[in-house]
């Protein structure tokens, strides 16, 4: 997470709606700014609903040209990183349907994968592989809040669901890791 | 009971703990409990493995940097080709002499020295001229998906590739729904998205199957979708009826925040008369994550104009060679197309159209210039540079010739290599003409 990542979350929406503001006057910096603030997790973001990062790239590029046309339409009905994530959302699924007319099926081999064996580097493998099953709404919640360490109640509002949902979503993400997750007797002493 | 009223209100502190996002205030709550709660240790060894495996799941890259070029929209994103169409040969897959290479050079430094000449693209839909504009542009045909030239036919013309606006948002004209405030709604109700129309499995969602109603808070089901924008032009997931409220089905896996249906509420006022302008299914068949087929959708859809016959260049158009072509896949309907045979009939065509083409209109001030070998043209002796030309293509004489564009300007003159500035919608398949060698003739234009 970058610094200025870190600082616009502090700024908050009033800060990203002066940016919005200025990019609908054209203000190059002011896009820059606001790619630098959002521009890692709608990254992720797309990697995740298109399944590649080069395409996901490319997304990202067009989400931002789309900003740069759009930002003055922005109604101000939402925070603009969720008006960012729901473009970004649009985006993923044209490209999907533009790019590639059957979508990457999982190996059946991971579906049915067997228990993890001892190794540690396994057991992480196992899990990543697990995650990446998981469905999107709840893969992508855990990955807003571990990987761009979001809170639950701006990870909700990446998502445009309610913060219950999220909550709901991530418990019942882990009941479905838990076959994956170590259960070592843990000493907190 | 007071033990799991804790552990409930306990479950996201120990998610934004092990994330490391959690306040200091929270932090301290988390570990004065998890002092004497063992099972909240283990759920929260259990998290912090969860986000282990995101972080790596998620490397931290580098962000590319912003492509201002393709943002500022000075490069022509290539997104479709017309059915049947293929895509123009570029004009480095040819065999170049070592001449014409340099003399491509030489044309690249006058370019940049006259300040421009390279294809500007404007390609936004949402820019589509206004009347007043359209009355200084001249229709031309585009390449038309419909067409019925066989494969190996030639075209008269040589279809000019087609970009396209690189986004797919809804246009800006249409506004999804009004303004909707949501501070000056009630605490105890919440807007919710309710169909205004029967929606088909596997429809796209247009905005005017949608509208909004305020309920009662405790009657909102889990996932109602209160963003219309979220929910527009994406894929219907069930048989949506008339008045349910539309939600975000989370209990499919994978489902991609796809709405269904959830009924709660009666009739709605205005679902009688409900009119289908959504084609379901037409689009083909995926497969989603998880394997399982879903309908594609068809995506947004826009009325043409297509031409009803082969028309010459030089014709004034009449009410019979144009006709209404409805629900045309808008990513092959190019920028400019025309929409309103008004304004069609009447005028003159300056290139020759085939039946079937798309009615657009080119607009006359956006050029782009062509290198031509002088080799293969020919032209009259006392040709001046800033003269207009119109160019015919194989034929020996105007005669028998086609003519490609009229009104095209020489620009440039000078060691064996000529410059045309034409149409900017006209440059590549002159260009690659040019390239083909094929013999090119110059009449003066009148």
């Amino acid at each position: 997470v970058t610094v200025n990542a870190a600082k616009g979350r502090l700024l908050g929406n009033d800060a990203d709606l002066a940016l919005l503001r200025r990019i609908a006057e054209h203000d190059e910096a002011a896009l820059e700014t606001l790619y630098q603030r959002y521009g890692a997790e709608l990254l992720a973001a797309l990697t995740l609903l298109l399944y590649d990062r080069s395409a996901a790239e490319d997304a990202l590029q067009v989400v931002m040209l789309t900003v740069w046309r759009k930002a003055g339409t922005f109604r101000g009905e939402s925070a603009v990183a969720t008006w960012l994530h729901a473009i970004a959302r649009r985006q993923a699924m044209s490209a999907n349907r533009k790019v590639s007319p059957t979508l990457p099926i999982p190996d059946e081999n991971l579906l049915t994968a067997d228990a993890p064996d001892d190794s540690d580097q396994s057991d992480h493998e196992a899990l990543q592989a697990a995650l990446r099953r998981l469905p999107d709404i709840e893969r992508r919640a855990i990955d807003l809040i571990y990987a761009q360490e979001l809170t639950i109640a701006q990870a909700a509002g990446r998502l445009g669901i309610p913060v219950n949902t999220v909550k709901s979503r991530l418990l019942r993400a882990r009941q479905a890791l838990r076959r994956w997750l170590k259960h070592e007797d843990i000493d907190y002493a | 009971m007071r033990d799991e009223f804790v552990h409930d209100a306990i479950e996201p502190l120990l998610i934004e703990y092990a994330a490391g996002v959690l306040n200091a205030d929270g932090r301290r709550k988390v570990e004065s409990h998890l002092m004497d709660c063992d099972s909240c240790r283990h759920a929260l060894e259990e998290w912090r493995q969860i986000a282990d495996a995101a972080r790596r799941e998620t490397p931290s890259q580098a962000l590319p940097p912003l492509d201002w070029q393709r943002i500022k929209g000075e490069t022509p994103v290539i997104l479709a080709h017309p059915r049947g169409v293929q895509p123009r040969r570029t004009l480095f897959q040819f065999a170049m002499p070592a001449a014409f290479v340099a003399l491509m050079i030489g044309a690249a430094m006058l370019f940049a020295m006259m300040g421009g000449g390279g294809p500007s693209n404007n390609g936004n839909f949402a820019a589509a001229p206004n009347i007043e504009q359209r009355a200084t542009e001249v229709p031309v045909a585009q390449p038309s998906a419909t067409s019925t030239v066989s494969p190996d036919a030639q075209p008269v013309f040589p279809t000019p590739t087609m970009t396209v606006e690189p986004t797919v948002a809804p246009p800006d004209d249409v506004e999804p729904f009004n303004g909707f405030n949501l501070k000056a709604i009630p605490p105890d109700v919440r807007p919710v998205i309710v169909a205004a129309n029967n929606i088909e499995n596997g429809a796209v969602i247009k905005p005017h199957d949608l509208t909004v109603y305020l309920i009662f808070t405790d009657l909102v089901p889990e996932g109602a979708e209160f963003n219309p924008e979220d929910i527009v032009y994406t894929i219907a997931r069930s048989n949506i009826s008339c008045g349910q409220i539309l939600t975000l089905d989370y209990s499919v896996t994978n489902a991609r925040d796809v709405p269904v249906g959830q009924s709660i509420l009666g009739d709605v006022q205005g679902c009688q008369n409900i009119e289908r302008t959504y084609r379901p299914g037409m689009g083909g068949v995926s497969r989603d994550y998880d394997g399982r087929l879903y309908p594609q959708p068809v995506g947004e859809t826009a009325n043409v104009l297509l031409f009803t016959r082969d028309i010459v260049a030089g014709s004034v158009i009449t009410e019979e060679d144009v006709a209404l072509a409805p629900d045309y896949p808008i990513e092959l309907v190019p920028p400019y197309a025309a929409t309103d045979p008004e304004l069609i009939v009447g005028r003159t065509l300056i290139a020759p159209v085939l039946s079937g083409q798309i009615v657009a209109f080119i607009p006359m001030r956006e050029h782009t210039n062509v290198v031509i070998m002088q080799e293969t043209v020919e032209m009259p002796e006392d040709a001046q540079v800033g003269e207009s030309f119109d160019v015919y293509t194989t034929g020996d004489d105007p005669e028998t010739g086609i003519l490609v564009v009229s009104g095209a300007k020489l620009t440039y003159m000078e060691n064996g290599g000529l410059i045309l500035e034409v149409p900017q919608e006209y440059g590549p398949a002159l260009q690659e003409l040019a390239s083909d060698k094929a013999p090119i003739q110059l009449v003066p234009s009148e």
